[in-house]
C-alpha cells in the first residue's frame, strides 16, 4: 500500500510539472470565470429589468450560472481539458517513455487521472468562489438589486458540488477517450457531438439516463424544493464513472506501445 | 560462463499477419557496446520495444540481468535507461524541467540532474525551452533522460538519427565514455554500420526479422578478409580448380572460363598466377577484389533471409 502511494505521489508531482507553461491550468481557472463573468455583466447592466424588487436575486443568479455551466460549459470544458493534458503526451511521444519506466503500468493512467481530477476540482472551486464573490460584488456595486440582503452560501456550495458529481462520468469518459486516441479532434469532436445529442434530445422522456444530461439534472436540483443532497443522476454518474475508470485502467495496463 | 546481460530465446513477434521477428536469439554480454544493425524495417525498434516490455512477444522469452522480463518488469527496468527512436521530450518545458519530470517520477536525488547534464554537456543550455534545441541537443537530452537513474544498461534506438557528422562523432565519443568511464553496457541500434564500426565491441545484424550475424566486431572484420577474392580467367577451368583446391584455396566456379578464389592478401594473386602457369593452365586475366566491412554488412542485409538455424553464423562466401 505504501509503495502504491509512493508511486502515485511521485507520479502526480511529475504530472503537475508537465502542465507548467501550458493552457491547462489557465483553462481550469478561466473557463468557470467566463460563465460567471458574463452572467455578472448581464446582472450589472440589466439586472434591474428582470429582478423583481425585494425578491431574492441569488436564486436567479445561481440558476443562470448553474444551468449555463451544466448544459454547455461542463461537457465542452471537460472534453477540451482532458484532450489538452493527454495531448501533451501524444505530441511528445511520451507514452513509450512512461511505459518503459520502472513503475507499475497502472500508475501511468492513475497519475494522469488524478492530475486532471485535481484540475476539474480547481475549476469547480473557482466557479463556486466566482459565484459567491460575483454575487456579493453585485450587492456592493448595485445595492438596489438586493444581493447583500440574502445569504445562500450553503445551497450554492451544494449546487456546485452536485454538478461536480453529476459531471464525473463525462470527465472519466472524455479522459479515457483522450488517453486512448492520439487525435485531439476525435475526443473534442465526440464531446461536442455527445453534448449536441443531449441538447437535441433534451425533451425525450429517458434523457435522464444519458450521461451528458446528468450535470443538468444535478444542477436542476438547486431549484427543486426539498431535493435530497444526492439526486439519482449523481448516483448514476458516480457508478458509471467508476465503471468507465476500471475499464480504462484495465485497458491501460494491457496497452501495447507501438 | 557468465550469463549475458540481455538474452532472448526464439523470440517471435507478429502484427496481425505480418511477421516482424522470427526466432531471435540475442546474447548481449555485460560491459559491451552492442551494435544492433539492420536496414530500416528489419525489426530493430520492435526488438527494443520488446526488450522494454512495451510490446508482448508472440512467442519466446526475454531475460535481462538473468531475470525473466515479463515476471520482473519493474525490477528489471530499474536497471535500464532507454532512448526509443526520437526522444520523448516536452517541448514547452526547459531541458532541466524535462529531467525534473523524470526525477520526480523515479524519486531520485536532485543532484543527479546536474550530473547527467554534465555528462551530455548540456549544462549551459539546460534552462532553455526544448523547442529551441537543435536535433543533436534533443538527442543528448534524450540520453540524459536515459542516464538519469544511473542504469547499468543503456538501450538506445538510433541515437545518431538526424545528426550531422560532427554530432555523430560527438555521440560516438559520449558512448565510448559512458562504456569505458562509467561502466555502462550499451545496446544501440543503427541502420549504418559505418557510424558504429568504431564504437561497438559486439555486433548483431538483423535482416527481415532474422539475425544474420552475431559476435565480436573483430569476427565481422575477419569476414571482410574472407571477402577478398581473385577472379581468374583460364583456359582449363577443371584443371585450374584442381590445382587451387590442392593449394588449399576456397574456389567458386563462375562459368566455363572463370573462377573466384578466396585470398588473404592482394600479393597472393601473383603466386596463384605462377602456380597455375606452372601447372600448365593458360591464364588470360586476373582481377583482385575486396569487400569493405560496409559491403559485407550490405551483402548480409540484401540477400534473402536464411534458414533460422544458420542465422547465428556468417555464411561462407566460397566453398573450400
Amino acid at each position: 500500500m505504501n509503495t502504491a502511494l509512493t508511486f502515485a505521489s511521485r507520479g502526480l508531482s511529475a504530472e503537475a510539472l508537465k502542465i507548467k507553461h501550458t493552457w491547462a491550468l489557465w483553462l481550469a481557472l478561466l473557463a468557470p470565470l467566463s460563465i460567471v463573468g458574463m452572467t455578472f455583466l448581464v446582472f450589472f447592466f440589466k439586472g434591474h429589468l428582470f429582478l423583481k424588487s425585494n425578491s431574492d436575486p441569488w436564486l436567479v443568479w445561481a440558476t443562470n450560472n448553474f444551468l449555463a455551466t451544466a448544459q454547455l460549459l461542463v461537457p465542452l470544458f471537460l472534453a477540451l481539458l482532458t484532450a489538452l493534458v493527454n495531448g501533451t503526451e501524444h505530441q511528445s511521444g511520451g507514452w513509450k517513455q512512461l511505459y518503459a519506466l520502472p513503475v507499475p503500468r497502472w500508475t501511468v493512467f492513475l497519475n494522469k487521472y488524478l492530475l486532471l481530477l485535481a484540475l476539474v476540482i480547481l475549476a469547480y472551486g473557482t466557479f463556486w468562489l466566482g459565484m459567491l464573490g460575483g454575487g456579493y460584488l453585485l450587492g456592493w456595486l448595485r445595492p438596489e438589486l438586493g444581493f447583500q440582503n440574502f445569504h445562500h452560501v450553503q445551497s450554492i456550495s451544494l449546487g456546485a458540488f452536485r454538478i461536480l458529481v453529476g459531471s464525473l462520468c463525462i470527465f472519466t469518459l472524455q479522459f479515457c477517450l483522450s488517453f486512448r486516441f492520439k487525435s485531439i479532434a476525435l475526443s473534442i469532436g465526440l464531446g461536442i457531438l455527445f453534448t449536441l445529442a443531449f441538447l437535441i434530445g433534451s425533451r425525450w422522456e429517458h434523457i435522464g439516463y444519458y450521461p451528458y444530461s446528468w450535470p443538468t439534472f444535478s444542477a436542476a436540483a438547486f431549484q427543486a424544493k426539498g431535493s435530497a443532497w444526492f439526486v439519482p443522476q449523481m448516483w448514476y454518474s458516480l457508478a458509471a464513472s467508476g465503471l468507465v475508470f476500471l475499464v480504462g485502467l484495465w485497458d491501460s495496463c494491457r496497452r501495447e506501445v507501438r | 560462463m557468465k550469463e549475458p546481460l540481455i538474452s532472448t530465446h526464439q523470440l517471435h513477434c507478429r502484427y496481425g499477419a505480418l511477421e516482424i521477428l522470427k526466432d531471435l536469439d540475442l546474447d548481449i554480454p555485460e560491459g559491451s557496446i552492442y551494435g544492433f544493425l539492420g536496414p530500416n524495417g528489419a525489426g530493430k525498434t520492435t526488438t527494443i520495444r520488446l526488450l522494454l516490455g512495451l510490446l508482448k512477444p508472440t512467442a519466446g522469452t526475454i531475460r535481462l540481468f538473468g531475470m525473466e522480463l515479463e515476471r520482473n518488469r519493474v525490477q528489471v527496468l530499474q536497471r535500464v535507461g532507454a532512448l526509443i527512436e526520437t526522444p520523448s521530450l516536452y517541448r514547452h518545458l526547459s531541458g532541466r524541467d524535462n529531467l525534473e519530470v523524470m526525477r520526480r517520477m523515479l524519486g531520485l536525488k536532485k543532484s543527479r540532474i546536474d550530473e547527467v547534464l554534465e555528462i551530455v554537456r548540456l549544462r549551459q543550455d539546460a534552462h532553455r525551452p526544448v523547442k529551441q534545441y537543435s536535433l543533436g541537443m534533443c538527442q543528448r537530452l534524450g540520453i540524459a533522460l536515459a542516464l538519469l537513474p544511473d542504469p547499468e544498461l543503456l538501450i538506445l534506438d538510433e541515437p545518431t538519427n538526424g545528426l550531422d557528422p560532427s554530432g555523430i562523432r560527438e555521440m560516438r565519443e559520449l558512448l565510448k565514455d559512458l562504456n569505458q568511464e562509467h561502466g555502462k553496457t550499451i545496446f544501440l541500434s543503427s541502420h549504418l554500420l559505418s557510424e558504429m564500426e568504431k564504437t561497438v565491441t559486439h555486433v548483431g545484424i538483423l535482416h527481415q526479422g532474422q539475425l544474420r550475424f552475431q559476435g565480436r566486431i573483430q569476427e565481422l572484420q575477419k569476414a571482410t578478409q574472407q571477402a577478398r577474392t581473385v577472379e581468374v580467367e583460364v583456359g582449363n577451368v577443371l584443371l585450374a580448380k584442381e590445382i587451387l583446391l590442392y593449394l588449399g584455396h576456397a574456389v567458386e566456379t563462375l562459368d566455363n572460363q572463370r573462377l573466384r578464389v578466396a585470398v588473404q592478401e592482394k600479393e597472393e594473386a601473383a603466386a596463384l598466377n605462377q602456380f597455375l602457369v606452372e601447372g600448365g593452365v593458360a591464364v588470360y586475366n586476373l582481377a583482385f577484389s575486396a569487400q569493405s566491412l560496409e559491403e559485407v554488412f550490405l551483402s548480409m542485409t540484401e540477400l534473402p533471409a536464411f534458414d533460422s538455424s544458420a542465422s547465428l553464423h556468417l555464411q561462407p562466401f566460397l566453398q573450400a
